[in-house]
């Protein structure tokens, strides 16, 4: 039952594909990833630390995401994540199944469609 | 204030999330949380994302727990149920026995050892009905005996859940001592001068901290998509919403508390058959 209803997780959050999507350029940092998915979402997107690190855990979890290499910066330690093959395939599928949800409506809603809308 | 005031406060947050995430990222996310402008004083935003990712993390790892869903939901559906019992028992100022026993079970429960929580939860379910089961006189010194079945639903739910839980053998974690503020606040609600017994403010306290429990429920199910908060909030809410059912409350306000009580189960239920987002 419990199993069941794993299997029938539908999408992504919204944080999630923005933090892979960071990724898709190569390894980065914790900073360096919020930075990007606020960047790519046009502002959209502000990670909160705390949002950022349950997201990594879950990712790292579900192999979609991989530590590349670490570094120590002040004291601190600093990790590099880098996507996976099955991040990179998840995030792509991803962005196919929006992108054929968003053709649904500008198919039908564009000028060369003949539809003007309401 | 000053940076170190900053860093502070985020080391201080970061303790909402589990042991175990702490060890793994805490550092790093401290480096992450103090890197760009430098701030001289937290930033509620980033105060509010520990706070509420370390409950998610923490109610993950519950749901993760190597207990299966439903040992786990029925050890603190009577955990909850225990300390029901226990405070009243403190508001009724039953006798010392009764009290002894009462706050052993609830010790049992939360340190998951079963097969000492068994025969207490035996003994308060046949004390309680004793009444019902050997017509025995209702003696203060063995503390409370109802004189019907649906009042005495709670306590049996109390004793077949440890008898589960012992023929299961399931391996249970410990509860955090935290439980024990619950019983602490009855002891200030029944000896504070100026609290009439089970007046408003035991009302108000006991409503509060059912609805403040079941919304974290309904949140954790939502986070974790178990259905063991689910199973522990029935076992807490049905034995009282059959009582509710069976005789029908007063006045509104007390129907409206059963139907908040139990449309808050009904959410969590629901909850947790929802598919999740990764």
């Amino acid at each position: 039952m419990v199993a069941r209803m794993a299997k029938r997780s539908p999408s992504m959050s919204e944080p999630t594909y923005f933090v892979l999507a960071a990724l898709l350029d190569g390894p980065s940092h914790g900073y360096g990833i919020i930075k990007r998915a606020d960047e790519l979402s046009g502002g959209r997107v502000r990670l909160a630390v705390g949002t950022l690190y349950g997201a990594l855990d879950r990712l790292a979890g579900d192999a979609l995401i991989a530590v590349d290499s670490e570094e120590t910066v002040q004291g601190r330690p600093r990790r590099y994540y880098r996507l996976t093959e099955d991040g990179r395939r998840a995030v792509t599928q991803e962005a196919a199944r929006m992108e054929q949800a968003a053709r649904v409506v500008m198919d039908r809603t564009s000028p060369a469609a003949g539809i003007a809308p309401a | 204030m000053s940076g170190t005031f900053t860093e502070t406060w985020y080391r201080l947050c970061l303790r909402a999330f589990p042991p175990g995430h702490r060890n793994e990222y805490g550092a790093e996310m401290l480096g992450t949380l103090l890197d760009g402008p430098p701030r001289r004083t937290p930033s509620p935003r980033e105060t509010a994302g520990l706070m509420t990712a370390g409950f998610i993390a923490r109610f993950r790892q519950a749901a993760a727990s190597t207990s299966p869903w439903w040992a786990d939901g029925i050890h603190l559906g009577l955990l909850t149920l225990s300390l029901a019992n226990l405070s009243y028992c403190i508001a009724d100022h039953t006798s010392v026995w009764w009290l002894a026993v009462s706050t052993a079970l609830v010790i049992t429960l939360l340190r998951g050892w079963v097969p000492l929580a068994v025969p207490l939860a035996l003994l308060v379910a046949l004390s309680t009905g004793r009444a019902m089961l050997f017509g025995a006189s209702t003696t203060a010194f063995l503390g409370p005996a109802y004189v019907n079945w649906v009042s005495l639903a709670p306590y049996g739910m109390l004793a077949i859940g440890a008898v589960a839980l012992l023929l299961g053998r399931p391996k249970l974690r410990s509860r955090p001592w935290w439980w024990l503020a619950i019983p602490a606040a009855a002891v200030v609600l029944a000896h504070a001068p100026g609290i009439r017994e089970y007046g408003e403010t035991w009302q108000l306290f006991r409503a509060g901290t059912e609805a403040v429990l079941l919304l974290i429920g309904v949140w954790a199910t939502a986070a974790a998509r178990s259905p063991r908060w689910a199973l522990a909030a029935a076992l807490y809410v049905l034995p009282g919403a059959a009582s509710a059912l069976a005789d029908p409350p007063p006045n509104v306000q007390d129907t409206g508390y059963w139907l908040t009580l139990t449309a808050l189960l009904l959410a969590m239920t629901a909850t947790a058959w929802r598919p999740a987002r990764s």
